[in-house]
């Protein structure tokens, strides 16, 4: 809303500058979004009201003309383009020096006005367009002012001053109205208002058409005024009238709808005028739409209505939706005579729900949204009647009929001053408490020893309870006084939820390993997510532990959870997987990035439950492109499956589950024959490997993708987060290799198993170090070389032992798996 | 030296040794490299001097024998290192011409990885916090209508609700039930449900608002929420405790200042400014020339929403906070654009590193 001080100043005086008022009534939680200067750059004495006295032709253009202007003590002959001035016109005049809106650029900088020749003949001024004066980007003509506009007053003094924009908390309904905002800086400053004046009674009862007033349920609509107005002119308001609305940012109509206006701007009561002509039946109800019924608006649109829409209606049918919009029928036109005004007060929820289920919202639905007062729609009336009969709009009648069912009771607080330190840790003197509350219009009166009751002014509903009232004593005493202390007590137990440790020891674990963490959108779409299982879900694509892995992180499922309303089509489901978002960020980063593309992302996938809250599972995804550098100034090695299966290890290690197993698998997200799942403690956790060429030719990664998914639940729970120590070696060691010849089908796993077996407690360490494809081996086998550390625990061992120790590990591989030594 | 300083008193053989320690040494500094073994020889060899006050250790009395033997292989390995020091400064003189390397060429470089900006920030917070004792949650990003609004005294159809704009999640049993949150504060009520006061948590987590993305607004974004809630926790407190939070991740100098505002789940309700860190409070560009910065909304925990977990809104009275990970992370590290954060380019997040 915005707040003009000059307005303000109607009912309170406040001597202090718009910029200092806005700071206080900010820091007592009315919240202000702006200060602005309407006419900032419009100095007095060169920027004045002016006349056009006459024009006349340009001697050498058609389409210039010279007009010559009043500027109230002086004529000035001027030169212009503008085709809309006549003689006559008011107009603001800008004299040689003076500061506008340059035209020619649109970021509104100012130029200096000067005394040019244009065409061969001089001009001394300028009559200006709204743009020049900043007013709006309307460059048509000149703004043409009001026909009582005072010649040679400074147009500063005329039509500019201070702004206040408020940004309007959902709780001071009261503030939606330049009385509220001034009651609220009288309380501040501790000054008085002065009501708005609604002069004599008008409550002549002789000249008042009959009318019934039925309201169907008071709950929906508590009370519900009417004026009468007769003898009605429709025609222009005076320029103060306009000039008040166009700076709280209204534009005017015609008098009778500038009045309403003007009322609902000062009182923040919502005013609706009816053409009384046009009502049928002396009747006015208040009611519920029926299923089917429709209602023309003042729009001009036709529109459907149902049960949860409140209307106005007459004797006939539906003339309104109550507190949102008029009907079209009953509109007042320049022919309308007489005019039932109304002044009513209705549920929020119910104007909330039409107005957004119509899309329609105005400031008379904003406010009605809020906890506005009943007890104002009479003064409304009032007020609206007076300035009728004073701007000649209309003679009126200020209350012809007012259904009020059940009186609202203002609810008194019983109010412990010891509220005061309980909640803010200060205590204020008991005066000061009295004193401050009463200045915001609080009825105040002791009851006890430290004991207040206390009775909120009509208009602040907000108010209801004992932590209200501290917070209106601090608001305007000022948050400033409040000390600053550190809590005492006790300490918190265990809380549910806690965020687990082991997730922030991973991101370091990783980001030391080289990869930089990312945190990608949440929302995406099943299309995105689809790039997974490209190749359908036939019966090849997945074995059992493709479908197991894809179950835990891995699936587009069809009920994945939905958005209502998303932003965009491909973001509207909350991802089941988060592997698309890493390969869509790796796809990104690779088109600048050659080496080192490596990210990783630990974050939710929000798994479908029946309806029920979403499983969110935690899940970490690592992922990396072709390239890694190695050490020196561009050296580069190509990652292949033992490097991102390395970067699992480490990421296992981390958790205690180095012995954790790996098991090949086909799912479509991966290349066949180049990937495996993580096995730990019987348990699927997690997958490592080469991302689909398909998958990422998708996304268009045109270079090999690595990946690494691990499901963070099933992790922790298996982890082993405390390492039991093993004593450091006392006696030295043996180290031996063993280079075997042996069938491509013999997992790596299960010959160090038998070495370890084979070996006994001698078996220190078994390491690999080759693995050798080619020439020198079979087709179908391949040659193993393992380093193997010898220790007894007990004494320091002889080199025989150990040759010993290693031709008995060769005879268990030569039995088992039909090894060979590799010479 | 540690050598002479064994035999204090007088040890027979102790000037002895220590006479030929000087020698040899003052010997040594004219020695060239092929005359070292010679030298060698002459002293720490079979034959060489101090063997040869070894072997009269023998005839002293057995009490003194330790000592003397201790002595002597001190000066033995005394000399032995100046044997080695010479050696090695000798050969690298022999070496001739050596060749500078060019310093300026810059080092070879792992590669290292590190955490995003907003993690970073979060982690700085509760580590912030947790002196004061604040343990850290996190609960759903999906939740029920009931957690994110109500519970929270914003019941359906509440112009308050304005105040979010709100994601809505599909679901058949429950239309226009489940949502995706809109601010942390649904932890609020899922940790009172669940204990008892005293009650101090920071919620840290992702949030969602329906707002199409700009410079300055995301439909993602991360909150950090704190909580206490005890008997006799006050306004006072939540200041003090921002002022302790504003100086550990701003610098010493920081104040807070608080002004009124508007909060459905609490009251009073108070936001919190800081004086600026870039220009110490005098104006600058960051704080728009007003010398603070605008950090959080807080307030004192409303009496309904404790009722509401069944906490005695006369017997208990805490404060809640909120803030939003970026815009701290935007003014700690001078970040201009929200965009950054979550287009995950690692030439953006690679500068946290």
């Amino acid at each position: 809303m915005l707040v003009p001080i000059r307005w303000l100043r109607d009912y309170v005086e406040i001597d202090a500058s718009a910029q200092e008022l806005a700071a206080r009534l900010n820091d007592s939680g009315v919240e202000i979004a702006s200060v602005s200067t309407i006419g900032a750059h419009w100095e007095p004495d060169k920027i004045v009201v002016g006349q056009i006295i006459s024009i006349d032709p340009h001697p050498n253009a058609d389409r210039l003309t010279l007009p010559t202007v009043d500027t109230g003590g002086a004529e000035v002959r001027i030169v212009t383009g503008a085709s809309n001035i006549q003689a006559g016109d008011k107009v603001p005049f800008a004299m040689e020096g003076a500061s506008l809106v340059d035209p020619r650029k649109n970021d509104g900088s100012l130029m200096k006005l000067r005394a040019a020749s244009i065409r061969g003949v001089a001009s001394r001024g300028m009559v200006c367009s709204p743009l020049e004066l900043g007013l709006s980007d309307d460059h048509e003509g000149i703004l043409i002012l009001p026909e009582d506009a005072p010649v040679g007053v400074p147009l500063i003094d005329f039509m500019g001053g201070d702004v206040i924009e408020l940004d309007m908390k959902p709780n001071r309904a009261d503030c939606l109205a330049m009385l509220g905002v001034a009651r609220q800086a009288a309380a501040l400053y501790g000054r008085s208002i002065a009501e708005p004046d609604t002069g004599r009674e008008r409550n002549d009862r002789s000249v008042l058409p009959d009318l019934k007033i039925e309201i169907e349920d008071p709950g929906l609509c508590a009370r519900y005024s009417a004026a009468y107005m007769y003898d009605v002119a429709v025609g222009e308001s005076p320029v103060w009238l306009r000039t008040r609305l166009e700076q709280a940012g209204v534009r005017p109509i015609n008098n009778i709808v500038d009045i309403t206006n003007f009322v609902m701007l000062e009182m923040g009561q919502p005013l609706h005028a009816f053409d009384w002509a046009k009502l049928t039946g002396n009747f006015i109800g208040v009611r519920s739409a029926r299923a089917g019924e429709t209602l023309t608006t003042l729009d001009g649109q036709e529109r459907e209505l149902d049960p949860e829409n409140l209307l106005i209606v007459d004797g006939e049918g539906a003339v309104g939706l109550a507190g949102v919009l008029g009907g079209l029928e009953t509109e007042i036109t320049n022919e309308t005579t007489e005019i039932l005004l109304e002044s009513a007060n209705f549920a929020q929820t119910s104007i909330r729900r039409t107005s957004r289920g119509l899309g329609l919202r105005s400031e008379a639905s904003r406010r009605f949204e809020q906890r506005l007062s009943p007890e104002t729609t009479v003064h409304a009336l009032r007020r609206a009647v007076q300035l009728a009969e004073e701007i000649g709009a209309a003679k009126g009648v200020e209350v012809w009929e007012d259904s009020y069912p059940a009186p609202r009771e203002i609810p008194t607080v019983d109010f412990p001053l010891s509220e005061v330190p309980r909640l803010l840790g200060i205590d204020f003197p008991e005066d000061d408490v009295i004193d401050t509350l009463a200045r915001a219009g609080f009825e105040v009166e002791k009851s006890g020893e430290g004991m207040l009751k206390v009775t909120p002014p009509y208009w602040r509903g907000d108010v209801t309870m004992k932590a209200d009232l501290v917070e209106e004593v601090v608001s305007l005493i000022g948050f400033e006084a409040i000390p600053s202390t550190l809590p005492t007590g006790g300490v918190t137990d265990v809380v549910p939820g806690e965020l687990d440790p082991r997730e922030q020891a991973l991101r370091d674990v990783l980001a030391a390993a080289g990869f930089q963490e990312a945190i990608t959108y949440t929302i995406t779409s099943t299309e995105r997510m689809g790039v997974l299982v490209h190749g359908g879900t036939d019966d090849g694509a997945f074995d059992d532990l493709g479908t197991e892995l894809a179950e835990l992180l891995l699936s587009v499922p069809a009920d994945a959870i939905e958005l209502v309303n998303p932003l965009r089509s491909e973001q509207n489901v909350m991802r089941t997987t988060a592997l698309p978002s890493l390969l869509e960020t790796l796809s990104a980063n690779l088109r600048f990035t050659k080496r080192d593309a490596a990210l990783f992302e630990i974050g939710p996938i929000f798994m479908p439950h029946d309806g029920d809250l979403p499983d969110e599972r935690r899940v970490l995804t690592v992922i990396s492109g072709a390239w890694r550098s190695e050490l020196g100034w561009d050296d580069s090695s190509e990652v292949d499956f033992f490097a991102m299966k390395g970067v699992a290890e480490l990421v296992l290690d981390r958790l205690g589950l180095s012995d954790s197993d790996y098991k090949p698998f086909r799912h479509p997200a991966f290349r066949v024959g180049s990937c495996a799942v993580i096995v730990a403690g019987g348990h699927l956790i997690g997958a490592v490997g080469e991302v689909d060429p398909a998958v990422r030719a998708a996304v268009d990664i045109d270079e090999t993708a690595w990946a690494f998914v691990l499901d963070l639940r099933r992790s922790f729970e298996r982890a082993a987060d405390v390492r039991s120590f093993r004593s450091l070696p006392r006696f030295p060691a043996i180290v031996q290799d063993l280079s075997i010849v042996v069938g491509t089908d013999v997992p790596s796993a299960d010959i160090v198993a038998t070495i370890r077996k084979a070996g006994r407690a001698l078996v220190d360490d078994v390491r690999i170090v080759d693995q050798y494809r080619g020439e020198q081996v079979p087709e179908d086998k391949r040659g193993l070389t393992y380093s193997i550390t010898y220790r007894s625990p007990e004494r320091t061992l002889v080199d025989r032992e150990a040759a010993n120790c290693h031709q008995r590990i060769l005879r268990a591989l030569q039995a088992r798996f039909g090894a060979t030594l590799r010479t | 030296m540690r050598a002479s300083s064994i035999s204090t008193e007088d040890l027979p053989l102790q000037d002895e040794i220590d006479a030929v320690v000087t020698t040899a040494l003052d010997q040594l500094k004219d020695v060239q490299l092929d005359a070292l073994d010679d030298w060698r020889r002459s002293y720490l060899g079979r034959g060489g001097r101090l063997n040869a006050l070894l072997r009269s250790i023998g005839s002293l009395p057995a009490a003194e024998r330790p000592r003397a033997g201790q002595a002597a292989n001190a000066a033995r390995k005394k000399l032995g290192t100046a044997l080695k020091q010479r050696e090695a400064a000798l050969s690298a003189e022999g070496e001739g011409d050596v060749e500078q390397i060019d310093v300026t060429i810059p080092g070879y470089r792992t590669n290292v990885g590190g955490l995003h900006p907003i993690t970073r920030t979060l982690r700085d917070i509760a580590r912030a916090f947790a002196p004061l004792g604040f343990r850290v949650v996190d609960t759903p990003e999906v939740e029920w209508d009931e957690y994110n609004f109500e519970k929270l005294n914003i019941p359906p159809d509440h112009p308050a609700r304005d105040m979010w704009d709100t994601f809505f999640v599909k679901n058949e049993a429950r239309p226009g039930a489940m949502l995706l949150r809109t601010h942390t504060s649904p932890a609020q009520i899922r940790v009172m449900e669940q204990i008892r006061p005293p009650v101090r948590v920071l919620a840290m987590g992702r949030c969602y608002r329906y707002e199409d993305v700009d410079a300055t607004h995301e439909s993602i974004f991360y909150q950090i929420e704190g909580l206490a809630i005890d008997s006799g926790i006050t306004m006072s407190d939540l200041r003090g405790v921002l002022e302790y939070f504003a100086r550990t991740m701003f610098g010493r100098d920081r104040k807070i200042r608080i002004r009124g505002s508007f909060f459905p789940f609490t009251e009073p309700s108070c936001e919190a400014e800081m004086s600026c860190h870039v220009c110490g409070g005098e104006g600058c560009r960051v704080c728009s020339g007003t010398g603070w910065i605008e950090i959080l909304g807080a307030g004192m925990v409303h009496p309904d929403v404790l009722r509401g977990v069944g906490y005695d809104p006369d017997r208990y009275s805490g404060f809640a906070f909120g803030m939003g990970a970026e815009r701290i992370a935007m003014l700690r590290y001078g970040i201009d654009d929200i965009r950054n954060f979550y287009r995950n380019d690692l030439r953006f997040l690679r500068q946290f590193n």
